[in-house]
């Protein structure tokens, strides 16, 4: 599946796709993360990762 | 249906033309000081013989012995007459140099300040509807434009006070030392007019500089709004 594609699946735009893609998101809607698991068959542990910055 | 909105870009022609304004203002001004030293000086018989200018309001007291004030089918004394007020005229092509110099710093003191501050502010407004019209409303820009706004109008009413009071104290002095009057006393009126500061102005800064505030924590949500997806 593109990035395109899922981006239409998941009712974001592509530029938001490409900013959650790039650890560049300060948040993520439930709403968002419940349809990407859903399209990408997955639980969000496996595509949110907690990382100490200090 | 779409809905145009044009009202930004009509408000940055109409600041702009009126910012323009200010600068040619600003320049025949300069212009007419310029010429005013350059060019040959008309002869005493040429020259017009009087400009009256309002220098200032005053009050006069009236001396008891000075007139006579009664009202018809009554008894003498039934009427007074504590004092009135008035505005106290120079003659600006005066060849007394001191009432000649009264009349220009009155003048040129509001001339100077209003126009400063009237080009700031259009400058400010264009600035402000340039962005807007662009789509850019919460902006560290505009947020800037318009806390300088708000600060701007009080600075000018400050500036309107410190001027105001000064060139109050020249003409009480004029008026105690230079000016002899009889029948009545002449005494400065220092009322709001002296300060030249509107209570409408002060208000609509503070407002202003509420609103930056607004602006900037619109700004902040704005940007965290950004990115969440």
């Amino acid at each position: 599946m593109s990035l395109t594609e899922l981006a239409e699946r998941v009712d974001i735009t592509l530029a938001n796709l490409s900013i959650l893609k790039t650890n560049k998101a300060k948040a993520v809607r439930f709403s968002t993360l419940e349809a990407l698991c859903r399209e990408l068959k997955c639980q969000p542990g496996d595509l949110l990762e907690f990382v100490d910055k200090d | 249906m779409k809905i145009s909105n044009k009202l930004p870009g009509n408000l940055r022609f109409l600041f702009g033309f009126l910012r323009g304004l200010m600068i040619f203002c600003a320049v025949v001004f300069v212009l007419s000081v310029i010429l005013s030293f350059l060019l040959p000086s008309q002869t005493v018989a040429q020259r017009p013989l009087t400009s009256w200018d309002t220098l200032a309001e005053v009050t006069l007291t009236f001396e008891p012995v000075s007139y006579r004030l009664q009202a018809t089918k009554a008894p003498a004394g039934e009427v007074e007459l504590a004092k009135i007020r008035g505005k106290f005229l120079g003659n600006s092509r005066s060849a007394d140099a001191e009432i000649a110099s009264l009349s220009r710093w009155h003048f040129f003191l509001r001339l100077v300040v209003d126009l400063a501050f009237l080009y700031v502010l259009f400058d400010l407004l264009w600035r402000l509807c340039r962005n807007v019209e662009k789509g850019e409303v919460f902006s560290e820009s505009n947020t800037r434009y318009v806390r300088n706004l708000g600060l701007m109008i009080l600075v000018y009413q400050a500036v309107g006070c410190a001027a105001g009071f000064w060139y109050a104290r020249m003409i009480e002095g004029f008026l105690l030392h230079r000016v002899v009057a009889e029948g009545v006393k002449l005494k400065l009126h220092w009322g709001m007019e002296v300060f030249p500061v509107s209570l409408d102005l002060i208000v609509t800064g503070l407002l202003l500089l509420a609103l930056s505030e607004v602006f900037r924590q619109g700004l902040a949500l704005k940007k965290e709004n950004e990115l969440t997806v």
